[in-house]
């Protein structure tokens, strides 16, 4: 195997890449295999078989099974499938494996190249508690509240009970081996403790096999702030300037910007260094993330460090001019950074919006259905992240996420116009998604504003969103109904022979009332 | 003629070609011109172009930035509404049932905690009264809109 010219003499040199992932992410990493000149390997379970990330990589190879025990989270076949193909290294993405220091011990055990952080790193910052503790060590300021990890849900409640009432409320729930907003629970009133306690630990028993959870203090009205960081293996580290992702519901993201709306120049240079900071804590190598909450009067805390790709990485990219992945790959070769602090800039403004297959009028549950329209928004600065393509559909099987919608401009008021103008071009029929909600969120004035609280859904829409009614729209229905308009001539088979299939010759019809 | 529900629950009936149509049984114009072109899926309304899909008994119109589902409706105005049951909303599993038949519940009482996309979702009565059936078990797979609990309502 011979790797491109640009890894010549690199200390741990790569030439194909398997992507332990699946969706937009693996899709992403593949991307960039291709411009660098590596080959690229998927994996892929029985519900993926055809998706849009098992056809972007070079190769693929199936992994059989009905539980993600069995593919995505299979250490076993995912290394038994890089041998295979004769890939050299793993990409782990974001989710599944990728925070599991097994994996990475696996991965480096079979003589592979780990693209990502070691071990150790991940388990000091994957526990919640040992993070915390480093932090405090490294001088990073750390949430007040206090620590009560609870390994056992039968014996704990009375525990629990006293720890919370020392706590105070409100207080979050939060699995110790979290992430995703999954296993976390906001608690505002000490009737609701078990129950909420008893869904967090099931949620995290469930999500990622270890249900221990504990308590803190729900700040509110504050900020989700989070710092990139990027460290080599030769102990050069820097940070890529902030995100703010305080949008959010159910704890999960749903809108980041880049910069943040508020930091001050002072304030941000402190972040970044309170940032690398705790990398440095760590041994850190690679991309990483350094969540803050800011709270209103301009205090930051720790939240926790993800030793992985965020989901959001884009928008830093957009005003950096960084492109991750290629870094990440870099450094897990055992290049150097190839710049320092003082040569990063922020330009412009980024904003990313997670399109999520989930009805917002309705609790935000998710939506199943064919994604039978997928016609993404196009034009300068806007970038689409997504692992489905038009025909494919949002199934039960994986996160509801389809894409992720990016704009880049000079400003943050062209970048949120932009966004708002892409959300409403985007044609997405066939399942129920946020996206009219999202535009929704760029055209209200407390986000123009850059009043973005992690309760801005809350506060600015108490009663719940409800989609505009449109007295055009049952027209527009009618006349397709009426003309048959639909691609799929099964559909229009109604009974009674209603509707007559799509007329290809028909090339101008005219309906005047 | 054409009969839709929009997600709002208003009942139309439109005739293309036709000056009026009703709404919830109101007479209102149909003043829009439609232009069709040989591509399917697209139609222009009033010189605006609407991308459009049906998925089942379901038109799905993109118009003026925004997204519109249109249910074709052969039932009439009246036809649908509360059942007085109550439907999963997803496709999931049931974790807990916090209640028994013959049980009295009031409006917004968690009754089911089912699971779908490893999230918990809490299912609460929709009216006040006496449980009259569980059609489900601890542990079942249950498909998005079936009926998961009766309640007999004392409205």
């Amino acid at each position: 195997m011979v790797g491109p010219d640009w890894m010549e003499g690199a200390p741990r040199p790569i030439s194909k890449i398997l992507v332990a992932n699946r969706g937009e992410i693996a899709c992403r990493v593949f991307r960039s295999c291709a411009e660098l000149g590596l080959g690229s390997v998927a994996i892929y379970s029985e519900a993926d078989r055809g998706s849009l990330h098992q056809q972007t990589a070079d190769e693929s190879v199936f992994l059989p099974g009905d539980n993600l025990s069995d593919t995505y989270l299979n250490i076993e076949a995912i290394l038994a499938a890089a041998e295979e193909t004769g890939a050299d290294a793993i990409h782990p993405g974001y989710g599944f494996l990728s925070e599991r220091s097994s994996f990475a011990n696996a991965v480096k055990g079979a003589g592979l190249v780990w693209i990502g952080p070691s071990a150790h790193a991940i388990d000091e910052m994957g526990d919640k508690i040992s993070a915390r503790r480093a932090m405090v060590t490294a001088g990073v300021p750390v949430i007040p509240g206090e620590e009560l990890p609870l390994e056992n849900p039968d014996d704990m409640v009375d525990e629990l009970v006293r720890a919370a009432t020392r706590v105070g409320y409100p207080l979050l729930l939060k699995a110790s081996a979290g992430g995703g907003g999954k296993g976390m629970r906001m608690v505002h009133e000490p009737r609701n403790l078990q129950r909420e306690y008893a869904a967090a630990s099931r949620e995290a028993a469930t999500s990622f096999g270890d249900g221990t959870v504990y308590v803190e203090r729900l700040l509110e009205k504050s900020r989700h702030i989070e710092v990139q960081v990027l460290t080599d293996t030769l102990g050069n580290a820097v940070h890529l300037f902030e995100r703010e992702c305080s949008i959010q519901r159910r704890h999960q993201k749903v809108v980041e910007e880049a910069p943040s709306p508020v930091l001050d120049a002072i304030t941000r240079e402190q972040m970044g260094e309170a940032a690398v900071n705790a990398a440095k804590a760590v041994d850190y190598e690679g991309a990483g993330t350094v969540e803050f909450l800011l709270s209103e009067d301009g205090e930051f805390h720790f939240l926790e460090m993800n030793t992985r790709l965020q989901v959001e990485h884009p928008i830093t990219e957009c005003i950096s001019g960084v492109d991750l992945v290629v870094e990440q790959i870099r450094v897990a070769a055992g290049l150097p950074l190839p710049f320092t602090q003082s040569d990063l800039t922020i330009r412009g403004h980024a904003i990313e919006v997670r399109i999520y297959a989930e009805d917002p009028s309705n609790n935000f549950l998710p939506a199943i259905g064919p994604l039978a329209m997928f016609r993404p928004p196009t034009g300068p600065g806007i970038r689409l992240d997504t692992g489905v393509r038009e025909g494919d559909a949002a199934s039960i099987d994986f996160d509801p996420m389809l894409a992720k919608l990016v704009v880049h401009a000079p400003d943050r008021d062209s970048a949120i116009r932009r966004m708002k103008r892409a959300c409403e071009d985007f044609v997405l029929l066939g399942v129920t998604t946020n996206l009219g909600f999202l535009s929704d969120i760029m055209g209200h004035p407390a986000y123009h504003a850059g009043e973005t609280t992690t309760d801005f859904i809350d506060v600015n829409w108490p009663e719940g969103w409800s989609p505009e009614i449109s007295d055009v729209a049952p027209f527009v229905a009618a006349a397709s109904e009426h003309y048959g308009l639909s691609r799929k001539a099964t559909t229009i088979e109604t009974e009674g022979g209603r509707g007559s299939p799509f007329n290809p010759f028909l090339s101008l019809r005219r309906s005047f009332p | 003629m054409v009969e839709l529900r929009d997600s709002s629950g208003r009942h139309w009936q439109i005739t293309i070609g036709t000056s009026e149509a009703t709404c919830d049984d109101e007479t209102i114009a149909n003043e829009h011109i439609f232009e069709i072109d040989a591509r399917p899926n697209r139609l222009w309304v009033d010189g605006q172009l609407a991308h459009v899909v049906k998925v089942k008994d379901d038109w799905w119109v993109h118009i003026n930035g925004c997204i519109h589902v249109l249910s074709i409706d052969e039932q009439g105005a009246g036809g649908s509404g509360d059942e007085g049951g109550m439907t999963a909303p997803m496709p999931g599993k049931i974790l807990e049932i916090l209640c028994n038949v013959g049980d009295q519940v009031e409006t917004g009482q968690t009754l089911i905690v089912m699971e779908a996309m490893k999230m918990e979702h809490r299912i609460a009565a929709n009216g006040s009264g006496t449980i009259a059936e569980i059609h489900y078990d601890i542990g079942d797979q249950v498909d998005s809109g079936a009926a998961l609990i009766d309640i007999t309502g004392e409205e």
